[in-house]
């Protein structure tokens, strides 16, 4: 049984804390699935990009780590860049009940501006990234502008997006508008309204 | 109980990435578990002094091996008892919230069926061994408890019973309070020093130090302990680990609660170099050479979790939870009291019990390799044998 009031009062404090660039939408109606994003670090060749992560929460937690997983394609030695899986000790055996979402998703930008090589979970890119460095800042650099980027496609060709998937140009709008252009939320406005 | 099964096994299990080692909570607010991010409950104060509700620290023990502390990750093997200087002091701090809390808890309880222990204000006298006769006159004290754990609730309805009817109205006040946040000055006020006295020099607590067996004492009062484990003072139960860390929350507390009483402790604790009390050698003997071990069975006696070596189960409990004792605290006998609800006594008839030897991978290789090593041996005499046979 999830402890709701716990996930309750974690995204409380997400929601009053602005500064740390850190925000959560919960999905669907349960509290066990639920979506964060990051800020890329400055300094980073993620830099500038807003990176979307799904989060599941298993019915144990905060006895057991929430399963996280990048949605927004990004290139890093300890990320997938195939499907996003991260590896990062704190969600897997170095978890502990005292960790949040809020400070599990600090963790992850800490990540993107600490990779790890050596212990890789994409070994194409750990490669690169030791042989190749300067190829490796541009080829993140590169996913960062393409895929991480809110502001790559400007908001009629998003609208645009949504009418041909067939929703109304009122209500595409409308979606991007109250979500700040964020593509997905905006998709999962109009699927659930 | 018990559910925390091992967190899943992955490729790159072994990362060395910590990129959170800072565990600190954000939130400011007194006397927070870390774990349920609410007032603690029935508190329960680890060795390093890190306090958790008492189903939170259940929880967060592992079945298998070793815990570690939530919050600084130092490891510990034995769940302590429930701090009752601290619970007692907290339901008059904060009546209402501390209430509410206790009625949260019950609900879950009764959904489980599993319960933490009764807790009534003094006397309070647990571990140290006793006669029969003085214990019974102890459960008759215990079945009519007041204060927060008179609080009753209808199991079978589920819903609190006319009994408490001003309990649910102050609840109703609570909830229009909103989630008003916890104050520490206003908490202050509400205590006195009485509260928070040291059970053995009877002053006010300075650099307060909780030990297994839940009792507070000033640091300083236990750095005299003679031997190398650390005995409480007033039960004689032995104590985790092997030195003392005060518990700076319940510090901080007490310095901004009583800062006059506390100088003048601070004061005369001063001439004292203090220095923590400190032992080489674990405690509670030597389990170490016997290996078997019971997944997810605690020791009521000492705490030991889950238990090493020898096993006894108390055969009349009739809780859910059971009764366990390790070893040691079997041999050592006396009136133990459950580190839940159990009604259990000394006369009651306990049993060994035997379980299959959980033995981890490496262990399995260790023993291949001795069997291994034993066959060469054996060869080898076979050899050495026949040799000696035509020598002959």
């Amino acid at each position: 049984m999830l402890d709701v009031s716990r996930v309750q009062k974690e995204l409380m404090e997400v929601e009053r804390d602005k500064l740390s660039g850190v925000s959560i939408q919960i999905l669907g109606s349960s509290l066990s699935h639920m979506q964060g994003t990051i800020e890329g670090p400055s300094g980073t060749p993620y830099e500038g990009g807003v990176f979307t992560i799904d989060i599941q929460l298993p019915s144990a937690y905060p006895f057991e780590p929430p399963k996280m997983q990048f949605i927004t394609r990004v290139w890093h030695p300890n990320i997938s860049s195939q499907n996003g899986a991260i590896c990062l000790d704190i969600l897997k055996d170095q978890w502990s009940p005292a960790l949040t979402l809020k400070t599990a998703l600090l963790s992850l930008q800490a990540l993107l501006s600490t990779p790890e090589p050596g212990d890789p979970q994409d070994a194409v890119v750990a490669e690169q990234y030791l042989k190749h460095y300067s190829t490796y800042v541009s080829t993140a650099r590169y996913w960062t502008e393409t895929f991480a980027k809110r502001s790559s496609i400007g908001l009629q060709e998003k609208v645009m997006k949504f009418v041909e998937m067939g929703f109304s140009e009122d209500a595409a709008l409308g979606a991007l508008q109250s979500t700040g252009g964020d593509e997905n939320a905006a998709l999962e406005k109009l699927c659930s309204g | 109980m018990g559910e925390s099964s091992p967190s899943s096994t992955h490729s790159c299990e072994d990362s060395t990435i910590s990129t959170s080692q800072e565990l600190s909570s954000e939130e400011t607010e007194p006397f927070n578990c870390s774990i349920c991010l609410e007032l603690v409950y029935k508190p329960i104060v680890q060795a390093c002094g890190h306090i958790f509700c008492f189903w939170c620290a259940y929880q967060a023990m592992n079945v298998r091996k070793e815990s570690h502390c939530p919050v600084c990750r130092r490891p510990y093997k034995y769940f302590p008892r429930v701090c009752e200087l601290l619970h007692f002091a907290l339901s008059k701090a904060v009546p209402e919230e501390y209430e509410r809390r206790g009625r949260e808890v019950q609900r879950t309880e009764e959904q489980k069926q599993v319960f933490s222990p009764r807790l009534v204000e003094s006397p309070r006298q647990v571990w140290s061994p006793r006669s029969f006769d003085e214990a019974a006159g102890f459960s008759s004290l215990q079945s009519t408890p007041r204060g927060v754990a008179a609080l009753t609730v209808n199991s079978s309805a589920g819903k609190i019973t006319p009994a408490s009817v001003l309990c649910s109205q102050s609840e109703d006040r609570f909830e229009d309070m909103g989630c008003a946040r916890r104050d520490a000055a206003f908490m202050q006020k509400a205590v006195s020093v009485d509260d928070f006295r040291c059970s053995n020099c009877n002053d006010l607590l300075h650099r307060p130090v909780v030990l297994n067996c839940g009792e507070v004492f000033c640091e300083p009062c236990l750095k005299d302990t003679p031997s190398k484990v650390i005995y409480c003072p007033s039960c004689k139960a032995p104590h985790s680990g092997n030195s003392t860390f005060i518990c700076l929350e319940l510090n901080q507390f007490l310095e901004g609660a009583f800062p006059m009483e506390y100088s003048r402790r601070k004061g005369q604790h001063l001439a004292e170099t203090i220095q923590p009390a400190y032992c080489e050698n674990e405690p509670l003997g030597d389990l170490k050479a016997e290996k078997v071990l019971h997944v997810g069975v605690g020791c009521d006696g000492c705490g030991m979790y889950p238990i090493e070596g020898f096993r006894y189960r108390c055969v009349e409990c009739t809780e859910k939870i059971g009764f366990d004792l390790c070893g040691d605290c079997y041999r050592r006998g006396g009136n133990v009291m459950g580190r839940f609800n159990q009604e259990h006594r000394p006369n009651h008839h306990m049993e060994q019990i035997q379980q299959r030897v959980h033995r981890p991978l490496d262990f399995n290789m260790h023993n291949s390799s001795i069997q291994r090593r034993r066959q060469q041996q054996q060869t080898a005499n076979d050899l050495d044998d026949y040799i000696n046979s035509f020598v002959e």
